[in-house]
């Protein structure tokens, strides 16, 4: 019986043998020029005989599998959009597992990719190695691909996916600003196919990556180690925006879809008239001696409207090719991108108490905010292949970052007129804030082979980003006031009689005009491949800043007004009639910066050897509108950096590297930071003063890293680093006058180490990337502590604290979860961010530093093709609704006002702001 | 052929490494423009000045002027010093920058007057009850600072402002570029006199005080000796007549203070200077404060907050909005208080004797009432019941305000011999004595009276 059964058995299975055969065809799908896997790429196994065919397609890490083939002679067919088609022909025996890998080759006309070595060597003669394994230093690289398939609508969403790597958030939620190893964001430049960009951002020099849409970027760079090349302005690391470049054959990408987010759910949002608010200010269209009179100031900014459920917008649309004879290429962008989000906020303004140093709560603050963001950017690229040595490119791009805020705060005094929970004066402040951020940038690049040997490559550069902020603030009264019989009595809302309406106008541009040039000799020296290249860069900035601040108060003889909601029903007189035209926020700031570099590259054996020395020359000067009775009306500062860099990369083998890396670098002070100003942002929880003596940050910085690349897209990178930096800027809370004002400052020497750790792992339609980093950092500055003195009087000593450097965490963390059905075109990741808690400001006094707490984020995004090139996909950002959340770490005291969120015993709450999810749903369109 | 590669990198990296060269900045920051004082020469001042003006003359300026570190300015009596301008923009609404000493020296029968060209029209309108022009704001006050440092001059120290039987009047202009953005945020009103010098003294006597935009006087740090003055009219929409915060120490007595439009004397130890502001406030007489302050929870009369101390005794409030009030976040142990005289028109005043936001209590001497129209002090020239309160309780506009209710104009608030408060004063403490209390200049400090209030019954106290 049982031998029976056993025959059926064999008989059976040797029956699905002969039918479909015993033998497996697989592989992987590579890019020729940058040996990447390629998903999604289509596998056709035909069988030569019978002409019979079966199709699939790649996964994740562009592996495929043909099961149950038959023996015999078979070609395969591996296609991709803008590829070349390639063919194999090859046997297979019966059982036999055979592998066959693909590589494609772009429709190119075999001419070699224009590169800028003078800026960003992403070093393209190694072609066969991912981007990460050949660089010539340390460098984390995310593609369009992934970026297409993340939850990110914005370049500096993806930033916070990368190793090491944290982001900043706006107050409406959104990442803003990148933060590399936990170095701040003052620390890092911003570079845009290399070429670093000016600023639309009024206060810094770093660009707000928020306001670069995901989908213009065909591949965003990390680098964590400077060469002699590239600027030395990038303590922390270098992003590089890589934009889309013309592809071979005429490609279309279209995508269009609608956001929702669900704070705008409850309450709707709240709009506001902007017919007036993109206009300069009466003084800057009439002249400095005109004087304002209450016409030049209509009541449209407080003018509200709600609306209901209000859907956002995200539109994509890229066109590209090349003319027949490969010659013209040219790729146009244009992305547009809506979206409508609310906040709520709680911040509590603190102060020490003067006995105790205990920290003291003044007030609580509830801020709601409706936010609205318009991005619109058009990307144009146009090169012209001479022939094979010669190539010139321009790139023209203007990106706009249109925002319309409404807020809304209720402040409450904790100290005065509160006798219980509930009752206070309270100050309200409906305010409207619209601005416009906008860069230009032309960039002109060439690229010659001179000789055998030599090339030279050139870029010249006009770049203008301008910002124009309208502002409107109605400041607003009213309380809960305690009665003698003990009663509390509401007030009515009225107007403050002195400050009544604030108008801002505030404008600024920055203007860069540069020209890049470089030299490379490739000569054989004994044998060996030596590249030296040399060069230089000149830029020439300059940024013009204007200011006006308008009071409307009410007037004397109407000094007590209530406000209905209504402010058509008030009077108001102008008491600034001329502006504030001697404001420091008033101000022509021209940088000029010359570098010149000379470097070395050469490998022998496996070790590849990559130094040389950077000279960089900076020569600043200003002219503030402030009277010549004050500091700093005019400033120059000049000064020069050697910069060293010496990059070694041990190539253990074919997949493993060991690299160790030194380089020297700077950062300059922003130009709000050093113009002696009072004031300009209204969104600083204390009113920031300029500091015109602030000095360049200078570091000295060494990295160790390990990668290793077991196949495809897989990696580990494991490293450890250490930077030694001197005057590093921070801001500190300092008292001025009655009040606390945020003031940049030089702190001594400070030592920032750790380790980082990178793994990606793809397992056909599954794949997982992880990260990992720990830093450590030190400072030791000196602190204010209040306390009553020996005679019985309040005053002060100071006191030495150390603490780890602003910004910086100790930990950070990422992990994400891709699946993939290439089949069926669907696909979904789920991202998760963990931030370690960090200094937001610094306390003039000992251990009332605040903090932002650690925290969490998850996001989610998936992709499903519907039609044949038609797919729907849907994100939600913020799964856990995780909130930004600052605290001072010292216990509230037992004797501090009894309020809601403050526990005595427990860490001093001082700001929460909550987001919610925000949802995407929209078609992607590809040809 | 390697090894002479590997001799190369190694050499190359290790003297790379020892040259990492960062140039210290060459820095240029421009630093405040001094001018060498000038002499008074003409009856014009412009840009620094020094020196004495003359007994009888009047001098003008129309520009803000500056007294230098080290320099002094002298009013001898007589002397009017007249500030030139519309006053609506700083421009056009100079101001005096002391950064020396300034002193004017009025007599009884010569005092001195820093005033406006228009004073008699303003005057004119305030006593037709018609305050909009009173309160605009004609000139920029005077802002006693020390110094900015500057290479030659590290540590500037400033100098004493002395002020005797003077008249300053109609300051409040909004402040411009000249202006410290510590101390005057752009378009904010100014105040008659700011002084800031925790080492130097303070000190003002027997003058008169009118028609401020908004804080008369504020001080933020100084030795203080504020006596026998007269206080009017002060604070369009708010403001104190006399506002300290941190670094304040010395005593404000003999003070009558009428009309302000928030409190008549307040004390706090906002601020940064290390020294807790500590004041005694005795024997001063505060009438119809407070009524102008739009903003509810304010005081009306004497306040301490935020970790000021010192002693209250002897003062005469009278139909305030609020009277004494000690907010919790006072150094409130370090307060001492009694001997007050309360009076009020209506039930809401009574109730706000001691401001029911404050921690402050009824003491053992005070005078005090729970029932309205009780203990009327008796003044000789003025009838605390003509107005009433009880239809209008505040906050309330100016214009609205009867000119007697904001001015002394032809009242008399010496306080008749059967008045309740003769007689029931503390006299058994003394005053700080913060100042220099000898020669020409020093202070002359009048000791706790025995009545309560500004005016005594032996003809000492306020001379007004």
């Amino acid at each position: 019986m049982k031998k029976l059964l056993l025959l059926i058995l064999l008989f059976s299975v040797s029956l699905k043998l002969t039918a479909a055969g015993n033998s497996i065809v697989k592989g992987v799908v590579t890019d020729k020029q940058t040996g990447e896997p390629m998903l999604g790429a289509v596998v056709t196994l035909k069988n030569i005989k019978t002409s019979g065919k079966i199709s699939t397609a790649t996964g994740l890490d562009g592996s495929f599998i043909f099961k149950n083939v038959e023996q015999g002679n078979y070609e395969l067919e591996g296609k991709f959009i803008s590829y070349q088609d390639s063919e194999t022909i090859f046997s297979v025996a019966a059982g036999e597992v055979k592998t066959v890998n693909i590589s494609l080759q772009t429709k190119s006309n075999g001419l070699k990719e224009v590169t800028i070595a003078g800026k960003v060597d992403a070093g393209s003669d190694q072609a066969s190695r991912r981007i990460e394994q050949r660089s010539d230093q340390v460098l984390n690289a995310v593609s369009a691909r992934t970026i297409e398939v993340s939850p990110d609508i914005t370049v500096a969403n993806v930033m916070q996916r990368v190793s090491g790597v944290s982001v900043e958030r706006s107050n409406n939620g959104e990442a803003q600003y990148p933060i590399i190893r936990g170095m701040e964001k003052r620390y890092i430049s911003t570079l845009v196919n290399g070429i670093k960009i000016p600023s639309p951002d009024n206060k810094n020099r770093y660009v707000p990556l928020d306001i670069f849409p995901a989908d213009i970027v065909d591949r965003l760079e990390i680098y964590k180690s400077l060469t002699p090349n590239m600027e030395g302005d990038a303590i922390a690391g270098v992003v590089n925006m890589v934009l889309k470049t013309a592809p071979d054959v005429f490609t279309v990408q279209a995508n269009l879809g609608t956001g929702y987010a669900q704070s705008v759910s409850a309450n709707g949002f709240t709009k506001f008239d902007q017919s007036i608010s993109s206009s300069r200010s009466s003084r800057i269209n009439n002249g400095a001696n005109y004087i304002a009179t209450m016409a030049d100031f209509p009541n449209n900014p407080q003018h509200f409207s709600n609306s209901k459920a209000p859907l956002g917008t995200i539109f994509n649309l890229s066109l590209g090719g090349r003319t027949k004879n490969k010659k013209f290429g040219a790729i146009g962008a244009v992305s547009y991108q809506n979206q409508y989000r609310n906040t709520s906020s709680i911040f509590f303004d603190t102060e020490v108490d003067p006995a105790t140093n205990d920290p003291s709560v003044q007030s609580i603050e509830k801020r709601s905010y409706s936010t609205q963001q318009e991005r619109t950017a058009i990307i144009t690229k146009f090169d012209y292949r001479f022939d094979h040595s010669n190539s010139i490119s321009l790139n023209a791009s203007y990106i706009n970052l249109t925002q319309n805020q409404y807020r809304f705060t209720s402040d409450t005094s904790l100290t005065l007129g509160r006798t219980a929970i509930g009752n206070g004066r309270v100050t309200q402040d409906p305010r409207s804030v619209k601005t416009v951020q906008q860069i230009y940038n032309f960039n002109l690049q060439g690229d010659h082979h001179v000789a055998k040997h030599f090339s030279i490559n050139w870029s010249a550069v006009y770049s203008k980003a301008t910002a124009n902020e309208n502002r409107s603030e109605l400041a607003l009264i009213t309380g809960r006031t305690p009665q003698p019989d003990g009663s509390v009595l509401q007030q009515p809302v009225s107007i403050d009689a002195l400050k009544g309406q604030t108008r801002i106008f505030g404008y600024n541009t920055d203007e860069d005009k540069s020209g890049y040039l470089n030299f490379i000799f490739k000569p054989e020296i004994f044998d060996v491949h030596v590249e030296f290249s040399a060069g230089g860069m000149y830029r020439n900035k300059t940024r013009n800043s204007t200011y006006d601040n308008y009071t409307l108060a009410l007037p004397v003889s109407n000094s007590t007004q209530n406000y209905n909601g209504n402010i058509d029903d008030n009077t108001f007189v102008v008491s600034t009639i001329q502006g504030t035209q001697s404001d420091a926020l008033n101000y022509n700031f021209t940088e000029n910066v010359g570098a010149a570099y000379g470097q070395f590259k050469f490998t022998i054996g496996k070790l590849q050897t990559l130094g040389g020395v950077r000279y960089e020359y900076t020569n600043q000067d200003w002219v503030s509108a402030l009277p010549n009775t004050q500091t700093g009306k005019t400033g120059s500062i000049k000064y020069y950096d050697f910069l060293p860099s010496l990059n070694f990369k041990y190539m253990l083998n074919d997949q493993q590297n060991l690299r160790l890396s030194y380089y020297s670098a700077i950062s300059r002070p922003g130009f709000y930071e050093l113009i002696p100003h009072t004031g300009g942002d209204p969104d600083a929880d204390y009113k920031e003063v300029g500091n015109p003596y602030l000095k360049r940050v200078t570091a000295e910085n060494f990295d160790l890293r390990y990668e290793f690349f077991p196949k495809a897209l897989d990696q580990l990178l494991a490293g450890v680093f250490y930077k030694k930096i001197n005057n590093p800027i921070e801001y500190t809370l300092e008292k001025s006058g009655l009040d606390y004002v945020l003031k940049a400052d030089n702190f001594g020497t400070g030592y920032n180490y750790g380790f980082e750790l990178d793994v990606t792992k793809y397992i056909h339609n599954f794949g997982f990337r992880a990260n990992y980093t720990y830093t450590e950092s030190k400072i030791t500055t000196t602190k204010l502590e209040d306390y009553r003195n020996g005679e019985g009087f309040l005053t002060a000593r100071t006191v030495l604290q150390s603490r780890p450097l602003q910004g910086q965490s100790k930990i950070l963390g990422n992990f994400s979860f891709l699946y993939k059905q290439p089949n069926t075109g669907f696909d979904a990741q789920l991202s998760l961010v963990y931030t370690g808690a960090r200094i937001n400001t610094v306390s003039t006094y000992y251990e009332n530093d605040v903090w932002q707490k650690g925290f969490v984020t998850l996001d989610f995004s998936t992709e499903k093709r519907l039609f044949k090139k038609i797919y729907g996909y849907a994100k939600i950002n913020n799964l856990l609704n995780t909130p930004y959340q600052l605290e001072i770490r010292r216990p509230y005291p037992m004797s501090g006002q009894v309020v809601e969120l403050q526990t005595a015993g427990q860490n001093t709450f001082v700001r929460k702001d909550s987001y919610q999810q925000y949802y995407l749903i929209g078609l992607r369109y590809k040809l | 052929m390697k090894k002479v590669f590997y001799q190369f990198a190694l050499a190359a990296g290790l003297t790379l490494l020892l040259n990492a060269c960062h140039k210290e900045e060459i820095v240029n920051i421009s630093v405040p423009l001094v001018q060498a004082g000038n002499v008074i020469k003409s009856d014009t001042l412009k840009g620094s000045v020094k020196g004495t003006m003359l007994s009888g003359k009047t001098y003008y300026f129309s520009t803000d002027i500056t007294i230098n570190d080290g320099d002094t300015l002298l009013m001898q009596s007589g002397v009017k010093l007249i500030a030139l301008g519309d006053g609506k923009t700083a421009a056009t609404a100079p101001e005096i920058f002391n950064h020396g000493t300034f002193i004017s020296l009025g007599t009884k029968d010569q005092p001195n007057y820093i005033t406006v060209n228009n004073a008699a029209d303003l005057h004119a309108q305030a006593a037709t009850q018609n305050y909009t022009n009173v309160f605009q704001g004609w000139w920029g006050g005077m802002v006693c600072t020390p110094a900015a440092a500057t290479a030659s001059n590290p540590t500037p120290l400033g100098g004493d402002v002395i002020i005797k039987w003077t008249h300053m009047e109609f300051a409040g202009s909004p402040a411009g570029p000249n202006n410290d953005a510590a101390i005057y945020a752009s378009g904010d009103p100014r105040w008659m006199i700011y002084f800031a010098n925790i080492k130097k003294n303070f000190i003002v006597e027997d003058s008169w005080f009118f028609g401020s935009k908004d804080d008369n006087i504020r001080t933020a740090g100084g030795k203080i000796s504020i006596m026998r003055n007269t206080f009017e009219l002060c604070g369009g929409v708010g403001g104190e007549f006399f506002n300290m915060k941190s670094g304040t120490v010395g005593d404000l007595a003999y003070n009558m203070c009428i009309g302000s439009a928030t409190n008549s004397l307040k004390a706090s130890d906002a601020g940064t200077s290390g020294t807790q502001c500590n004041v005694n406030m005795y024997n001063n007489t505060m009438i119809n404060g407070g009524f102008r302050q739009t903003k509810t929870g304010r005081g009306g009369s004497i306040d301490y907050e935020k970790g000021a101390r010192g002693a209250i005794y002897n003062n005469l409030i009278v139909n305030c909005r609020f009277g004494i009030r000690i907010t919790s976040d006072a150094d409130v142990a370090n307060v001492v208080y009694n001997n007050q005289y309360f009076y009020g028109y209506s039930p809401a005043i009574v109730a706000q004797f001691y401001s029911a936001d404050g921690v402050g209590v009824k003491k053992s001497a005070d005078i005090i009432s729970t029932t309205p129209q009780q203990n009327n002090p008796l003044f000789y020239g003025y009838d605390v019941n003509t107005y009433n309160f009880t239809a209008n309780p505040g906050p309330i506009t100016a214009n609205l305000q009867p000119y007697r209710l904001l001015s002394i104009s032809n009242s008399n608030f010496n306080t008749e011999s059967n008045s309740p408060g003769i007689n029931k004063s503390k006299t058994d403490f003394t005053p700080m004595r913060a100042v220099i209390t000898t020669g020409n200049y020093g202070a002359t400090i009048t000791l706790p009276g025995k009545d309560i209030g500004a005016y005594q019954s032996d003809g000492t106290g306020n001379q007004h």
